[in-house]
Parts: C-alpha cells; structure tokens; sequence
C-alpha cells in the first residue's frame, strides 16, 4: 500500500469506493480548513460553514458510484461547495430583503442615516491597516461569480484551468472575470482614497 | 464601482493591454509558457500604464494573503460529517421492513453520540483488549438467552431477507469506524457489537432487539442464526487480504447454501462447496499474515 499521506486525494476516494473508510476521513481532514476557509468567505457564517461542509461530504459520499475517477477530485468538491454557498446566498438575500422591507418603515427615524455615517470614515482617518481592510471588504462586497473567481485563484491557489473546471465555465471567462474583479476592486480603493492603489506596495 | 473615475495608470489602452492584463495573475505566479511570459514582459517594458495596473494587481493580492485565515475550521467538524453520513445511511432502511425501521433506526440514531464510547475505550481500552472476545460470545449468549422474550417471532412475521438482515448490519459495521476512526476496518465489527453489547448493559433495551432482529435469519429456526468471525487481536492488527468473510448463515438457514457478509459490506450468497473454499483461503491468509 502506499504510505498514508502520500495518497492523492482521487485515490483515497477510490480506496473509499472499496470501503477503507478511514481513508475518506483522512480527505475530509485535508480538506477541513481549506475548504470550511473557503465556505467562510462566502457566507460569513461559521455555523452555517459547519452545516455546509457536512453537506459538501455527503454530496461526495452519496455521488461516489457516479464519480469519474479519471477526473480530479478538488474542483469537483469546490463546485459542490460554491453550488451550496451559492444557494445559502441566496437564501439569505431573500430572507434579508423580507426584513429589509419591514424596516422600510424605520427609515424616517434616522436608522440609514446612521448606518452612512459609518462608512464614510474620514479617508485620512484611515491608516495602511485600515486601508487594507478596506480591500479586503470591496473583496468580500463583489458580485458573487466574481468573488468566487478571486477567491478559488487567490486562497485555493487555483489555475485557471482547475478554476474553469469548478464554476463549469470556459478558461477566458475566469480571466476576464479576474480581471474584471482585481480592476473593481482597485477602482473602488482609488474611489475611496483618492490614490492609486499600487502605492500600497511602496508604504508596506 | 465601474465609474468614471481615472487614475494615473489608467491611460487609455488597446486591446493588446487588455488581454495582457487578463494574463498578469498566471505570470505573476509563473504559470505562463515562455512565449507568452516573453511577450507580456516585452509589453511592460514599452507600456507605463500596464507595468502600474500589475502593481495594482500584486497590491491587491499581497494585501489578500496577509490576511489570516477568518475561519478557523473545529476538528470536530470531521467526526460531523460522518455523522451526518450515518445519519444518512440509517435513514436508507429498507422500507419493506418495518421491524428494522422502528427498532434499529433509532438505535442507530444513537450512535452519534459515540464520543461516550469513544471516552469509555482509552479508559478501559487493556479491559477491553483481554475481553472482548468474551463481550462478543457473552453478547450473542445473552440474543440466544433473550430471543423467546424480545419479539423474535415478531421479527420473522415482518418477512425481511436474510441478505437484507446482512446487508444492513454490513452498513452498520462500516459506519461505525466513521465515528470512531478506527484504523484497521476490523475494528468495525468490535465496535459495532460492543457499542450494542454496552447500550445493552446501560439498559437501554432496544440494544439487545435490534441486534436479535439482525441476527436472525427467517430460513432458520436457530435462536442464533448466523455464526461470525471472532478475531483475536493479533489477527485484527495483521495486514489482512481486502474482501474477509465476516458474518454468515448457518449451514442449517438454507438448502443451497450461505449468504455471506465481507468487510467490505457486501452480500453474497455462495453454495457450499464455494462457502468452505472461502473459508479455508481466508484461514489460510490468516497463517499467512500472521507468520
């Protein structure tokens, strides 16, 4: 047998298919942080992460007989997980929107006006902290097929192909879509702090 | 976000700078052929205004991977999805079979919370190590001693299989190391039945009938039906051949021969001639492994 560890991740699923069971969780344990990581990022929730990630193993577990062992496992499990995310996003919105719509009312009361006056700290408020925060946030706020896109390249160190293979689209879209989304949120930091974003290189 | 707004590096650009930006991340991270790297390298050289949009493009990057992780992920959310998937496996009982729906779904439905048995091993893992064998014959004893009380009768009205019987004890076995992360799978059979030979001796008495149901096959008139293969440790930690016999009918249970259950939850059922050469091969293996 192959020393444990060394086992790609297709193997230990096949190893799972013939019933080492083990060897399943030794792939859900590798997977734990990264992908529970990449649920986070999405929903901004650690419970739901949890209910996610549980669902994510069961969609492999239940799709073992149907799975193409020729085919590389982690962009597999990554569509699953962004397919639930995306789901949960979207319940979420709608659930957000009925209460939006109930507080509707609260506007005459100044409720909005306060939330404003939040977000417009003084810029020169703002420290490099306070400004990389800033881009972490324009990253967070993205429309949804392009964070995804960001986030499979930057934090699951992603090629553009295995990216391609996971959201089903063609290689040029997920370029254009990383471009689309790194240029989004350097305009939104020049918006903001009335300078070009690449001058956080030089005060870092 | 896509406003009118200009900064120094935003010169307007061709079509050549475009499709050059939509590459910078793969030559950033050099992911590029050499033609195309040489070609993009040879374009900031000539082009200010894309050398300064991939340094916006690093600052942005840089700024992502200096941030720690958020989440951190709990190393109980593995022992969670397993649970889950046996929550999941006790839910796909045989619909046609009502005793082991009642009886032994809600026993399974206990096994979730394994982590007082999985806290009772470490403690009493050397009682457990010289006992267990005695555990698992005093356990079948006490299905053989129970069997006129506990509804035996009541179990082979309800008109199940005996593959089915085995079957589902198979996805008992192989769920339970799920839950415990028992390395050898079997230690799947141990813990099944001494999870059930505890949950028993707690008084929880469901423990005993869903085992009776189980165990009982309806070809045969045997309170104890089905015979299985007891291991002594060392056999349990020798490198095994993958597909073990490990519960079979009795001679008596069938005319033509024996279902069988392997390790790796599998019925088969085999004509008796085929059942003894099994057998003997798998004893042999066991020589084997254990010279």
């Amino acid at each position: 047998m192959t020393e444990r560890g060394s086992k790609t991740d297709e193997q230990l699923l096949a190893s799972y298919s013939k019933g080492r069971a083990n060897d399943f969780r030794e792939l859900v344990e590798r997977y734990r942080q990264p992908l529970a990581s990449y649920l986070y990022r999405l929903v901004r929730d650690g419970h739901a992460v949890e209910d996610l990630f549980q669902e994510v193993f069961l969609s492999v577990h239940r799709s073992l007989n149907t799975f193409d062992f020729s085919k590389r496992f982690k962009p597999w499990v990554y569509a699953i997980a962004t397919n639930l995310a995306r789901d949960e996003m979207r319940r979420r919105k709608s659930a957000a929107a009925t209460v939006l719509d109930g507080l509707a009312d609260c506007e005459e009361n100044g409720l909005y006006s306060i939330v404003a006056d939040d977000l417009s700290t003084p810029d020169d408020m703002m420290g490099l902290d306070e400004q990389k925060m800033f881009i972490r946030q324009i990253v967070d706020e993205l429309p949804e097929h392009l964070k995804t896109t960001l986030l499979l390249y930057h934090y699951q160190e992603m090629k553009y192909r295995e990216i391609a293979e996971t959201l089903s689209i063609p290689i040029g879209t997920v370029k254009s879509r990383l471009h689309t989304a790194l240029t989004q949120v350097a305009h939104s930091f020049e918006k903001k702090f009335n300078k070009p974003i690449h001058q956080l290189r030089v005060l870092s | 976000m896509n406003g009118n707004h200009s900064s120094q590096h935003e010169a307007p650009f061709g079509n050549d700078c475009e499709s050059m930006r939509e590459d910078f991340p793969a030559y950033t991270r050099g992911e590029l052929g050499e033609s195309d790297e040489a070609r993009i390298r040879l374009h900031l050289g000539e082009c200010a205004a894309c050398a300064l949009a991939l340094q916006s493009q690093q600052s942005i990057l840089e700024t992502l991977a200096t941030s720690q992780d958020e989440y951190v992920a709990p190393a109980s959310l593995t022992d969670k999805v397993f649970a889950h998937i046996l929550l999941d496996n006790a839910a796909d009982v045989p619909a046609s079979n009502p005793a082991l729906t009642d009886r032994t779904l809600q026993a399974v439905l206990r096994l979730p919370m394994p982590a007082k048995l999985r806290e009772m091993i470490p403690l009493h893992w050397q009682l457990l190590r010289s006992t267990l064998a005695a555990c698992i014959l005093g356990t079948i004893a006490m299905y053989a001693l129970f069997t006129p009380y506990l509804g035996y009768a009541e179990a082979k009205r309800d008109g199940h299989s005996c593959a089915e019987n085995l079957e589902y004890m198979g996805k008992l076995i192989q769920s339970y190391p799920l839950l415990t992360g028992a390395d050898n799978p079997l230690q799947h059979l141990e813990g099944v039945l001494t999870h059930m030979y505890f949950n028993e001796y707690d008084g929880v008495a469901s423990g005993v009938i869903k085992l009776q149901d189980l165990c009982s096959c309806p070809g045969s008139n045997l309170a104890v039906s089905y015979s299985s293969q007891i291991l002594s440790f060392d056999q349990v930690n020798s490198p095994m051949p993958g597909s073990v016999p490990i519960v079979w009918d009795r001679r008596e249970n069938h005319k033509n021969g024996r279902n069988v259950l392997f390790l790796d939850g599998t019925v088969d059922f085999l004509t008796e001639e085929d059942f003894l050469i099994l057998l003997r091969r798998y004893k042999r293996g066991l020589l084997a492994s254990a010279n």
